[in-house]
């Protein structure tokens, strides 16, 4: 079976306009739940948000870093983004993480600098389970008061490693969580309170 | 390049020349028709056209082009492309289709025969009678020479 030869989205243009909407609304809107648009076919390995987010946000100018469990969909990834593979975290546009609980490091992953902060990286972590209930506290842009936000499937260092980058802003990387069809997303000005 | 992929190219540039009548009828005569799955929607998109002056010079632009392609699977889990000129996104999922089809060595001698051959006789054709205008037309110049 050759992986690379999958459908895409089945209205490639209303999808990925949907799935960019849909993304919009979880990032200006820090751990709210957002349904995407689900592509016909998924590589192995990939969850549906994962998969409709690199189709609605790549293209041959962003290199894309894929961890080991996402090497099967490098093939589709080319085929339907044009999108190049980078070989290195730290050079990437967009990085996917399939094995959440092996995730590197986040200063693995291209921060920006003080001049070009929106240089960085942004990193699809795809997790085992989301919920607006439970879990870390958020506050920040896009938050009235606070917000919650349950996720399964992170080592345990992952939310101290967090904290510790919100201490370089406005360098940092943005991260989305994908589980099933649906995402929520942790930009780097959201403050995490474990 | 292996005598498949220079086939295939030979192939995928005469359907891509074909008037796109002679595929509608070449694939309405095939039975069972074809089922496919269209993996990539035909899409529009410009593409540089590359020139060389004189074969060996500098390489430049000479323009954008407007192609539409197209990528499909047959049920058999062949895939097949078309890139066509133009706007015509039924072409180029034709193109595709029988790209796919091609490829199966149990109906590429006939589809050769119906497809591919119209469509080659028919471009040497039209390229002889062009040149033919154009020959009529032709003046030879030449320079006397002269203290020779």
């Amino acid at each position: 079976m050759n992986h690379a030869a999958l459908p895409g989205f089945a209205d490639a243009v209303h999808d990925a306009q949907g799935a960019f909407r849909g993304l919009l609304d979880a990032m200006s809107h820090p751990g709210r739940i957002v349904t995407l648009p689900a592509p016909r076919a998924m590589p192995p390995g990939f969850d549906a948000a994962t998969a409709a987010l690199l189709l609605a946000l790549c293209d041959a100018d962003t290199p894309v870093w894929l961890d080991a469990a996402a090497t099967p969909g490098a093939g589709w990834l080319t085929f339907q983004t044009g999108a190049p593979v980078a070989a290195e975290p730290a050079r990437a546009a967009f990085a996917v993480v399939v094995a959440s609980g092996q995730m590197p490091a986040l200063d693995a992953f291209d921060w920006g600098s003080d001049e070009v902060p929106e240089a960085s990286a942004t990193v699809i972590v795809q997790v085992a389970a989301l919920a607006a209930d439970g879990g870390w506290t958020l506050r920040g842009p896009g938050i009235a008061t606070q917000a919650r936000l349950l996720v399964a499937g992170l080592s345990q260092t992952w939310a101290r490693d967090r904290q510790a980058m919100q201490a370089a802003f406005p360098r940092g990387v943005d991260v989305i969580f994908a589980c099933g069809e649906r995402v929520a997303a942790l930009p780097r000005t959201t403050i995490l309170e474990a | 390049m292996t005598d498949a992929a220079a086939d295939r190219r030979r192939r995928l540039a005469a359907l891509a020349r074909a008037d796109v009548g002679l595929l509608e009828e070449s694939l309405d005569r095939l039975d069972p028709a074809p089922r496919y799955d269209v993996l990539k929607p035909a899409e529009t998109g410009l593409v540089m056209v590359r020139g060389r002056a004189g074969g060996t010079g500098g390489q430049f632009n000479l323009g954008e082009m407007t192609v539409t392609r197209c990528v499909i699977r047959n049920d058999s889990g062949t895939v097949g492309v078309g890139y066509v000129a133009g706007r015509d996104r039924r072409k180029a999922e034709l193109v595709a289709v029988f790209d796919a089809l091609l490829q199966d060595p149990a109906h590429a001698d006939r589809l050769e025969r119906d497809v591919i051959c119209p469509s080659e006789r028919r471009r040497e054709e039209r390229r002889t009678q062009m040149l033919s205008r154009a020959a009529a037309t032709r003046v030879d110049f030449f320079t006397v020479v002269r203290g020779g």
